[in-house]
């Protein structure tokens, strides 16, 4: 397994690896709830009584899907909304008062990624950190997917990641594995090979490709700004620029404040994005002095949220 | 102008995946939709040489065919499923309802204007690959009770490339063996 070395000593670095043991689980129960062959969400919903065990969360619980609906006029003419159309809007309620939670602390399809791509050494992967406007893709992405009822034409279903893990749940002994389409062979390509296992944090479909993550985060940038919301708080006074929350970030989502090599210098600090983070707090748990954490209030300052937090507070 | 670039290769993306998923899924994934009582369903030909590029690359002789029998009767009915006059040993995964293996068909009965779904899974044998035609059959949705023939449609699975002589490819990309 590829362990990200901290600065900050042992403690440091045992809090931060027990940290994501704590998330690795809530993303398995994620995998219980929502995926065959456990499914106990679909099959609280369908009384208890063993259906929609194979192959169903794309017609229940598939929040692609609810997502490509959004704009679809043919559904809010039939108001017949199924259970994953109606999950979204509760997905995007908690996004907006409680940041990305969904996200980050209970899909199995991100998390999965995130963990084979620890089996990779860091040196054999892009790091898109602080490179790429990542926002400006996967925001770019969400508005071509809903917009794509409009082109006669839709993605929800021939291009699931979320389909390919619990195919994977289900075992090559289901059918569904070997019998992929080209669509799915894309997907499994995209958002385990390249963006799990040779990008930096794993989750390189997640932060480019997911429509589901990325209307998440459009409510929690606009949600983040007020204050009484939760979020990634940071509090640049404590900040000491070792690098270990960028290190440590699976979504890319947090950079040196000064676009330039503060690791080596000592810089200013960081900041954290608000259209990719997911609240994981995974960088809080690595942070060696208290600098960032998951709370209701204030970004560090109101108008930092897409300053340099460091640069903002000192404004 | 970076993050217009940005935005604009990110909205390209879904509308391009679209088109492409849209030209792929009915080569590779297809359907076979019946329905009681009512006319014979659509014809289903599957053609292992219409099948795109990866996966002719990597999986080319596994596919999976979706099933759905609509009950259009007035009360609920039990269904049986069966392919009949295929070589092809196909693996099934029935959706929602309870699958009684030796009699072909499900437990429960499907209530009026319901839908039994399921996937068919299979893999060409070794033995079959050399040929053009691997299945020239039909999929039958019947009364288990009876055996009452209920609703069926033809079902072919085909390799173009190993029939180099009759074939004429179609707008849909589907190949017909005449
Ligand atoms: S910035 Fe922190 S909370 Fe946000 S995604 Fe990265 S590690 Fe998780
Ligand atoms: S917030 Fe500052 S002190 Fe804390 S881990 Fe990040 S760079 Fe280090």
């Amino acid at each position: 397994m590829n362990r990200i070395p901290l600065k900050g000593g042992k403690d440091v670095q045992n809090h931060s690896d027990r940290f994501r043991l704590v998330r690795y689980a809530s993303y398995f129960i994620g995998f219980l709830l929502f995926y065959s062959p456990a499914a106990l969400v679909l099959r609280f919903f369908s009384g208890l009584d063993g259906k929609h065990l194979i192959g169903n969360l794309c017609d229940s619980l598939n929040l692609r899907m609810g997502v490509g609906g959004l704009l679809s006029i043919d559904r809010w003419q039939a108001m017949d909304w199924t259970l994953g159309q109606v999950s979204i809007f509760v997905v995007m309620a908690v996004a907006l008062i409680l940041g990305p939670l969904f996200c980050g602390w209970l899909c199995a399809a991100g998390a999965f990624t995130e963990f084979v791509g620890r089996l990779v050494p860091d040196r054999w992967k892009i790091d898109v950190a602080g490179k790429v406007d990542a926002g400006a893709v996967r925001y770019g992405f969400l508005a071509g997917y809903l917009s794509l009822p409009f082109f006669g034409t839709g993605i929800g279903c021939s291009f699931c990641n979320f389909r390919v893990l619990e195919y994977i749940g289900l075992g090559v002994g289901s059918g569904f594995l070997p019998a992929l389409t080209s669509t799915y062979i894309v997907v499994t390509l995209l958002w385990l090979v390249a963006g799990g296992m040779f990008m930096k944090g794993g989750r390189g479909w997640c932060v480019f490709l997911c429509p589901v993550g990325g209307i998440q985060n459009a409510m929690h940038a606009i949600g983040a700004r007020l204050p009484f919301t939760a979020k990634m708080r940071y509090r640049p006074e404590n900040c000491r620029s070792c690098g270990n929350c960028v290190e440590v970030c699976p979504m890319r989502a947090i950079a040196p404040a000064a676009d330039g090599d503060w690791q080596t210098s000592g810089g200013p600090g960081v900041r954290i994005s608000l259209n990719t983070c997911i609240a994981c707090a995974q960088c809080s748990a690595a942070c060696p002095h208290g600098a960032l954490g998951y709370g209701f209030g204030p970004l560090a300052k109101p108008a930092s949220a897409t300053l340099p937090a460091r640069e903002a507070a000192r404004s | 102008m970076v993050t217009a670039l940005a935005v604009a290769i990110g909205f390209a993306l879904p509308v391009a995946a679209g088109h492409y998923g849209r030209g792929m899924s009915g080569r590779e994934a297809a359907k076979a939709s019946l329905a009681f009582p009512g006319p014979p369903g659509k014809p289903v030909t599957v053609d292992l040489a219409a099948f795109g590029g990866l996966k002719k690359t990597l999986q080319p002789w596994h596919f999976r065919i979706f099933v759905s029998v609509a009950n259009k009767t007035a009360g609920p009915r039990r269904v049986g499923v069966r392919v009949e006059g295929c070589a092809l040993f196909f693996d099934w995964v029935v959706r929602d309802y309870t699958w009684e293996a030796d009699a072909r068909a499900v437990a429960e009965p499907i209530p009026p204007g319901g839908k039994l779904t399921l996937y068919l899974f299979t893999e060409v044998p070794e033995e079959l690959r050399g040929q053009p035609i691997y299945c020239d059959g039909r999929i039958v949705a019947f009364a288990p009770e009876t055996g009452e023939l209920l609703t069926a449609l033809p079902l072919r699975v085909v390799n173009g490339i190993a029939d180099g002589a009759a074939h004429e490819h179609h707008h849909d990309g589907a190949l017909h063996v005449h």
